[in-house]
């Protein structure tokens, strides 16, 4: 079953036709909203009237939106600041009691609901002091960082990346982590702002391609009128219930700026709501089928909060396959409370992305704080902003393999695979990837079958099967490169220890390397987390260390293995806190 | 002049669009565009085209598929 929320948000002046239009057209569908209320529209008679009246037509539901930081005595208060999440912390207090007061005065209770683009930890914490009765919060843009911010001329200061792609508990100390149990947890659910393509969610700009159909056409990804995409996002997220337990989540949130002329859509508004249109009849006709599930937001989060409690789903996976290039690439996502995982089958099963949950890493945003306006959950490998495989000076944060035979040595993110299967055991989740074509310059074939083992507490099996000509033995080097970082640039890293076996040594970015004989270790303190890679089965000849230098500012770990055809070999990438 | 001229539709630089970059041009309000990011100048068909070549990696613009169809991806 897919569960559905269809969200719109208040205006103001023309724009007010445009939601009004939006509601129409949903409730025509013979679906349900929530609609969001901002502090200008909670003085606006109309506005209210139509929203009660929807409230008790169709059975939407009033909610409270912070987009819009207008209205009376607003501006004085917020300067023209827009962005609740980066207000200091006794600014938020001030702005949501303030927004509270008037929202309870008019709808005579406090909101179940509350979205905005970023809820960051302190904006939690406020929240559920001054309005217990708020459950479920929009609260993460999925992947909205660094890219968006480029797309928008180095001008969208909203920094999202590292968070979950469906609903999820957020944690105390930072709101894009999933809360690791009731003591971790914030009290609140939340969903995403949009949810996206998850394949170009790491490869693009993800605020294109979105469950949105005018930001789809912001991305040219529409043929005037005909865009299949809008529909086949839909069916690759129907398709996650085989994984997730059979329930998958879906939400579409277009605000009326998009279904009037807009700067960066050029093609005239009758296009938008075209396809607006095609996408809610689709989400109808599922409905009708009884495939999908219209709910309000808190009707989501009751629905989510009995039937998905705290720590009932300890994991969740996504098997992306690219659709709209037409190249059928798979991703796997992987995420439980202590780290979020990203496997890039065409690099070889190569990690592209790490957010190590683990270390539990504080993050507010404000000015008041030391992050600012960096609200992402920080990575330890981002092979798309840290340079990944290897085409200039040298590789950045990844993992892969390299597989040596004589002298020459081929890297295994060279070689593309698939996902061939995706077992949810409960024990630990399998990813199971076809056999990667690994070809030396003599012509000689080998190839690598992986399977990527995801058990709790950070723990990931990696085991590779080689296969080839009989009784060749190749030397293989299981690579781990990282750095921990929240954007493109790199950070300080003058803190990181590495350890190859004969105790930490302090990195200096002097490029020196270390070798031992077993398992190998970074211990990372700005992000609480000690990366380690031990072998668990097979002939390890060697290990090490390497630390990078500022030309090339990551740690590096390997293993060495002598490997014959037909054996297998074992590492564990194990990440632990060091709080 | 085109429709979204007349409309006051602004259109966005093609060469920034290109490196996924939203630069809005500026217009003499006689046809003819200019990046401020960039050195692009062109008309207004001359954009249009340009959006044309940037949809052309999007192979599967035109395709519809359903579950079943990517299940077999």
């Amino acid at each position: 079953m897919m569960y559905l929320n269809l969200f719109h948000r208040s205006e103001s002046g023309e724009k007010a036709a445009i939601v009004r239009r939006q509601q129409k057209i949903v409730h025509a569908r013979g679906l349900k909203t929530t609609m969001f209320l901002q502090y200008a529209e909670l003085f606006d008679d109309v506005c209210l009237a139509q929203a009660i009246e929807d409230r008790k037509q169709f059975g939407d539901e009033i909610a409270l939106g912070l987009h819009k930081m207008a209205g009376p005595g607003m501006e004085e208060c917020v300067h023209g600041n827009n962005s609740f999440w980066l207000f200091p912390k006794n600014r938020k207090r001030e702005v949501l009691a303030r927004v509270l007061e008037r929202y309870r005065e008019v709808i005579g209770e406090s909101p179940r609901s509350l979205a905005c683009y970023h809820l960051d930890a302190s904006s939690n914490e406020i929240l559920r002091e001054l309005s217990p009765e708020t459950e479920t919060v929009v609260g993460g843009c999925f992947e909205e960082g660094v890219r968006v911010y480029h797309g928008c001329n180095n001008s969208w200061y909203l920094f999202n990346e590292g968070m979950p792609w469906s609903p999820w508990y957020p944690s105390k100390t930072h709101s894009l982590r999933p809360a690791a149990d009731a003591a971790d947890a914030c009290g609140l659910l939340a969903v995403p702002h949009l949810v996206r393509d998850m394949s170009l969610a790491y490869e693009d700009r993800d605020d294109f391609w979105a469950s949105h159909p005018p930001n789809v056409m912001r991305g040219l990804g529409n043929t005037g009128s005909f865009c299949p995409y809008d529909l086949n996002l839909v069916d690759q997220y129907r398709m996650q219930e085989r994984f997730n337990g059979g329930m998958s989540y879906y939400n579409s949130f277009v605000s009326a700026g998009w279904l009037g002329y807009n700067k960066n859509i050029e093609v005239p508004p009758v296009v938008a709501w075209e396809l607006y249109g095609k996408l809610l009849d689709y989400l109808a006709r599922l409905k009708a089928d009884g495939q999908l599930l219209d709910l309000t937001l808190s009707e989501y989060g009751d629905w989510f909060r009995s039937n998905r409690p705290l720590g009932a789903v300890p994991s969740e996976v996504y098997w992306a396959k690219e659709m709209l290039y037409g190249s059928g690439k798979h991703y796997l996502w992987y995420l439980d409370p202590s780290h979020r995982v990203l496997v890039d089958t065409d690099q070889g099963g190569s990690i592209g992305d790490y957010r190590p949950y683990v270390g539990r890493v504080p993050v507010a945003t404000g000015p008041d704080t030391p992050h600012r306006e960096m609200g992402s959950y920080p990575y330890i490998i981002q092979s798309q902003h840290r340079t990944g495989f290897s085409t200039h000076h040298r590789d950045g944060s990844r993992t892969t393999l390299y597989l040596t035979r004589g002298t020459e040595t081929v890297d295994l993110a060279r070689s593309r695979t698939k996902c061939r299967c995706l077992d949810r055991g409960d024990d630990a989740t399998r990813i199971v990837l076809a056999p990667a074509v690994v070809r030396f310059e003599d012509g000689v074939e080998f190839s690598v079958a992986t399977t990527l083992a995801f058990h709790p507490g950070g723990r990931i099996l990696v085991s590779r099967t080689l296969s080839g000509p009989p009784d060749e033995v190749l030397h293989c080097r299981e690579w781990f490169k990282g750095a921990h970082g929240f954007t493109e640039y790199s950070e300080d890293l003058h803190d990181i220890r590495l350890d190859a076996g004969a105790g930490p040594v302090d990195f200096e970015y002097l490029g020196r390397s270390w070798s031992g004989t077993g398992a190998v270790a970074a211990e990372i303190p700005a992000v609480h987390t000690r990366i380690e890679l031990a072998p668990e089965s097979g002939r390890l000849s060697c290990s090490g260390v390497e630390e990078g230098y500022l030309f090339n500012p990551y740690f590096a770990l390997y293993l060495d293995y002598e490997v014959r055809t037909g054996e297998t070999f074992q590492t564990w990438i194990t990440s632990k806190s060091t709080k | 002049m085109d429709y979204l001229e007349i409309n006051k539709v602004d259109k966005r630089c093609p060469v920034c669009f290109s490196r996924e970059n939203d630069v809005l041009l500026l217009h003499d309000g006689d046809g003819n565009y200019w990046c401020t990011h960039c050195s692009f100048t062109g008309t207004a068909g001359e954009i249009h085209a340009s959006y044309h070549d940037l949809q052309k990696r999007f192979h599967g613009i035109l395709r519809r598929l359903t579950m079943e169809d990517q299940l077999k991806m």
